[in-house]
């Protein structure tokens, strides 16, 4: 493989993995949606701007994929609106802390979080990336938030 | 400002997402509201649990891009359109130098070549065909649903 994909992927993967787990939580499923997004990517890769334009890329189709696949896995269920249904029992070692929040959270107001607080964009670029206005990311942003911190309260985990 | 107002803007403040104005207000009222500031120490802690949970990708997925990619594009480029390409390469550099001012000519030698090897401009570009999703976007509003 070409030296510049190899960094690109070493610099990136690692963001843009967890961004696809946080939306998916499974890791089987982040890791198919990321391998293809990559490859999408490379295949394409002469038609990129530099290094600004392969990052809106990466997470816009990451979020994209992710969510378009929530919406296929939960078609026949009411999955993508538990808003006030039980969380998973924080006593489930398998399921962490964070596991817990995320799954409160629906995809419109997870993604925006997740660019965030793991890929590290400002709320100008989560924009960008996810084609909504500024005033939409930053509503989007401090309703999910204000949901976390409610839930953590409730559920005394932070 | 009170309590209500400063929760409100917590997050954007320690996103550093306020402008100078609003961000002294915050800050101002952080230094005189022990439970605002007891909110902002939850949302730090919030936060490095985002880092604290970071996973590596199993290495198989770069060993999945690398075999898809080598497997994608082999045949074509490097058995007929490779070399075709150095030979109108070559074929222009000898025009170029030999013919000069043939323009005429180097064009129909490149036109000859391509037909050779039944190459269009189509087949050039073939590999690009399925990346229309550079510019696949989402654009709905969810806002005005309720969650
Ligand atoms: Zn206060």
């Amino acid at each position: 493989m070409d030296l510049r994909f190899e960094k690109i992927y070493k610099e990136n993967s690692k963001y843009v993995y967890n961004v696809a787990l946080g939306m998916l939580r499974n890791r089987d499923e982040a890791e198919d949606i990321m391998q293809n997004v990559f490859i999408k990517l490379f295949e394409g890769y002469g038609s990129f701007r530099g290094d600004a334009d392969i990052k809106t890329y990466l997470y816009r189709m990451t979020v994209n994929k992710t969510i378009d696949y929530m919406r296929s896995q939960n078609l026949h269920s009411n999955k993508l609106e538990l808003i006030e249904q039980p969380g998973p029992q924080k006593t489930d070692s398998s399921v962490s802390l964070l596991d817990a929040l995320l799954d409160r959270l629906n995809p419109e107001l997870k993604a925006p979080i997740l660019l965030a607080e793991i890929g590290g964009f400002s709320y100008k670029e989560i924009s960008e990336i996810m084609n909504i206005n500024l005033g939409t990311v930053k509503s989007r942003i401090n309703r999910g938030i204000a949901k976390l911190r409610e839930y953590a309260d409730k559920e005394a985990l932070l | 400002m009170n309590c209500k107002n400063t929760i409100g803007r917590l997050y954007d403040y320690s996103r550093n997402e306020l402008s100078g104005n609003d961000k002294s207000t915050v800050e101002n009222h952080l230094k005189e509201c022990p439970s605002c500031a007891e909110e902002l120490k939850k949302l730090a802690l919030l936060s490095a649990l985002f880092k604290s949970g970071l996973r590596e990708p199993s290495p198989a997925v770069l060993a999945g891009i690398k075999k898809r990619l080598s497997a994608g594009r082999h045949p074509l480029f490097s058995v007929i359109l490779r070399p075709a390409l150095a030979m109108a390469a070559a074929v222009f550099l000898l025009a170029g130098v030999f013919l000069y001012p043939g323009l005429d000519r180097k064009a129909k030698l490149s036109n000859t070549l391509m037909n050779d090897y039944n190459i269009t401009e189509t087949a050039l570009y073939d590999d690009n065909a399925e990346f229309d999703e550079v510019s696949y976007i989402y654009g709905n509003d969810y806002d005005n649903e309720v969650f």
